[in-house]
């Protein structure tokens, strides 16, 4: 039975390989040799950024006898790296599996299901932690000169540290589960976990730099603190230094952990598994009816409840509208900084009278951040019909989605750009020339986006993850904006010495208003009609 | 209220709709009946103006559909068999969402919807979002978002599917009294006792064809629908 259980969990698992999940269809060589390439790429990436690590950490704490530290250290990077890919797949794998209901309602025991389960979200944040964790114990093999015992204990640690990442994994995805069962509006909370993430990932990335030396000049503190407040990855850590009384101390506390966890699920897995997120529950209040509003206040309406229900939405296409916000905070709380920058340009060959255009390109770098046009058309997916029985004119859907664009991103790009101007003072001409030309190029990036996805739409996708990051417009979108930038700056210093940075500004604001007067033409006349032509 | 004239409807070199001919009168019930891929759905689709078609022509209210599809869209309503709605939306909120496309006023609105979430015991529902809806409660929401504005021509692909026998029970009783205030109802179903107790016409479609179409004693005789439709298939 488990063998049965699991033949059909990796075959799920890997039919990403195989099978193109945009329209079911068997996936072509290239398109196979393509993902794995990316799949090789990020192995290597991973193993790349582990090692750099590994090597800065390694010798230093070795030599003045923290190998110990050392061991501590990498392997709670990898634990969270495993941790945290591996709950992606426990929540999604373990939890809310699509096969769930379909497998409880047949003969088979649930802790079958859950031991499949289990071993499906075993391999993959073993996969990944065992990754990280390999550059980690080659270097360690390498300085520590280490003796036989030593190097069997050393080998072993990521094999006991893949159940503790299988633990901890379960223990994040079922409280996940637990929240998500609760929850009725899951789009924020996933939202800010993920803002969480990437500004903690940020930040460890950026700062960690800045803490190595100290950590390198001070262990004892550090290991103190290990000692004290970790405990079992200290009895890892002393393991590595050939202790089997810390090692056997190591597997007992992991072994502990996993078998709470495997108790406590057995007992509540059948609950999450079943459970629908945001059950209907008795809520008093919501009027029956709300006060009629115009066609186009309707449709806006409708955007904005897609664009802020929808996290994957949310994060890949409107995440820019945050940073655009941070970056106009950012630039008039570090207005000498920026100042400061700015003067550093003539350095690199820019001259002052440029620093306009050098300000105008970032920015306009900036707007192509937002891109929420670009799968707007693609996300009216199956309810499409709802659109195209109504009578609503095509250009009515279209203005809304570019309005939702413009409402969202307009705000923060002029904010951000009167910040930027305000701390650098440049001149009345340059104010006028510099917020025209962004405000075009803002205007652009929904245009453009609309305009590619009314070119390649896609109403086939059963997951939001596929018009918002796999389909073509996002991409081309993002990357034809950039080209466009750099063939733009690219332009300039060729004709450098013919024309004035003002001149060459003017040149660009017409081809901007041009370029935008050519899209909304198209959007009025084919872009109505292809819209009208789409069956539901 | 509904005229359709030689409507042809290709996908690629197969036709999934090949001359069909129809007129629905004010007040009437029509019946839409075929076996699976017989060209229901593409005629349905059709005449609400999601899908183009190559040949012929459809009026609703002597509009045609080609030259002012928003004007005949004003006057219909359409039900898909298995509506796919605004998960991100409360029940409330898309009721309103559609009333708003359709102008309804807001003590229409307030009325209608109370009356007919009542009907279908959908009120307590109407304040969650339709994510968390079954396929049952979701075909009341469309049901309702239909009727609410009133609409002069209503099209269902296979309505009952999915309703509960009450629900079931309310919605015919809402057709006849749709009907009874001069629209007409145009639906497909695999259900033939319905059709023969519901409809005042009804057609019989195959592979595309229209093989039989006129009142209901006309269509069955004195035989029942289902022998009728079942000869006909065999003759196939």
């Amino acid at each position: 039975m488990i063998g049965i259980l699991l033949k059909k969990q990796l075959l799920e698992l890997f039919s990403f390989l195989y099978q193109d999940r945009k329209n079911g269809k068997k996936r072509s060589k290239a398109s196979l040799i393509g993902w794995c390439a990316l799949y090789l790429y990020v192995a290597v990436v991973m193993v790349g950024a582990f090692t750099l690590y590994a090597y800065l950490l390694c010798e230093p704490l070795v030599t003045v006898g923290f190998g110990w530290l050392y061991m501590v250290i990498m392997g709670m990077l990898a634990m969270m790296a495993g941790v945290i890919l591996g709950t992606l797949s426990s929540y999604s794998g373990l939890f809310h599996a699509g096969d769930n209901d379909f497998l409880l309602s047949m003969p088979i025991p649930t802790s079958k299901i859950l031991t499949v389960r289990l071993l499906v979200v075993y391999c993959t944040g073993a996969a990944v932690e065992v990754i990280a964790m390999i550059p980690a114990v080659i270097l360690y093999l390498i300085y520590g000169n280490l003796s036989a015992k030593e190097i069997l204990l050393t080998c072993l640690i990521p094999i006991v540290l893949s159940v503790l990442v299988l633990a901890l994994t379960c223990v994040v995805g079922f409280l996940v589960a637990l929240i998500s069962a609760r929850v009725k509006r899951k789009s924020l909370i996933v939202v800010l976990l993920s803002l969480a993430f990437l500004f903690g990932y940020f930040f460890f990335y950026f700062k960690i730099m800045e803490y190595l030396p100290q950590m390198l000049a001070n262990p004892d503190a550090l290991g103190n603190g290990v000692k004290t407040f970790l405990y079992p990855l200290y009895c890892m850590g002393r393991a590595a230094e050939g202790s089997v009384f810390h090692m056997l101390l190591f597997i007992a506390f992991t072994g502990i952990l996993f078998a709470l966890v495997v108790v406590v699920l057995l007992k509540t897995f059948l609950r999450l598994a079943t459970a629908k997120g945001g059950t209907v529950t008795k809520k008093a209040g919501e009027s029956a009816v709300q006060s009629a509003n115009s066609l186009s206040v309707t449709l806006l309406k409708k955007e904005m409840g897609r664009f802020f229900s929808c996290p994957i939405y949310l994060l890949n296409c409107g995440l820019g509208v945050i940073f655009t916000l941070i970056g106009g905070v950012a630039v008039i709380v570090k207005a000498n900084d920026v100042r400061n920058m700015m003067a550093m340009l003539p350095g690199f060959g820019i001259n002052e009278a440029e620093i306009p255009l050098a300000l105008t390109a970032m920015l306009f770098f900036i707007c192509s951040m937002n891109f929420i046009t670009a799968p707007s058309v693609s996300l009216e997916g199956k309810s499409l019909w709802l659109l195209r029985s109504f009578p609503i004119p095509a250009s009515a859907v279209l203005q809304a989605k570019l309005g939702l664009h413009l409402l969202l991103t307009t705000p923060v790009v002029i904010f951000f750009t009167v910040a930027a101007l305000a701390v650098l003072g440049v001149s009345i001409g340059w104010w006028i020339l510099i917020m025209a030309t962004i405000l075009l190029a803002n205007l652009f990036t929904a245009l453009w986006g609309l305009f590619l996805n009314l070119l390649m739409p896609n109403f086939q996708w059963k997951d939001e993850s596929v018009p918002v990051k796999q389909d073509p417009p996002i991409a081309i979108a993002m990357f034809a904006v950039w080209g466009l930038v750099a063939a733009l700056v690219g332009l300039y210093f060729l004709a450098r010495n013919s024309l004035s940075p003002m001149l060459f500004m003017g040149a660009v604001l017409l081809l901007l208003a041009v370029a935008n007067l050519l899209l909304w033409n198209w959007l009025r006349r084919k872009g109505c009609a292809r819209f009208d032509s789409f069956s539901a | 209220m509904l005229k359709i004239e030689g409507l042809t409807k290709c996908y690629g070199a197969k036709k999934a709709v090949d001359g069909l001919s129809l007129e629905i009168a004010p007040g009437e019930i029509y019946g839409f009946i075929g076996h699976n891929g017989a060209g229901k759905t593409t005629t349905i689709k059709a005449v609400c103006g999601i899908l183009g078609f190559e040949e012929g022509r459809i009026e609703i209210n002597g509009i045609s559909l080609k030259e002012d599809p928003i004007a005949c869209k004003r006057l219909l309503a359409y039900i898909p068999d298995n509506p796919d709605l605004y998960d991100f939306m409360t029940g409330t909120r898309f009721l309103n969402f559609v009333a708003d496309i359709y102008q309804v006023s807001d003590a229409e609105r307030r009325e209608r919807i109370q009356r007919y979430a009542a009907d279908f015991g959908l009120t307590e529902a109407l304040s969650q979002p339709i994510s968390t809806y079954s396929h049952g409660m979701k075909q009341k929401l469309a049901i309702i978002a239909a009727w609410i504005h009133a609409p002069k021509l209503v099209i269902m692909d296979e309505p009952f599917v999915g309703l509960d026998p009450k629900a079931s029970f309310r919605l015919k009783e809402m057709m006849r009294e749709l009907c009874n205030q001069g629209s007409a109802i145009f639906f497909s179903t695999h259900v033939l006792d319905v059709a023969e107790k519901l409809c005042s016409r009804v057609a019989i479609i195959q592979s595309g064809k229209l093989v039989r179409s006129g009142t209901m004693d006309e269509v069955k005789g004195d035989s029942s629908l289902e022998n009728v439709f079942l000869e006909l298939e065999a003759e196939q």
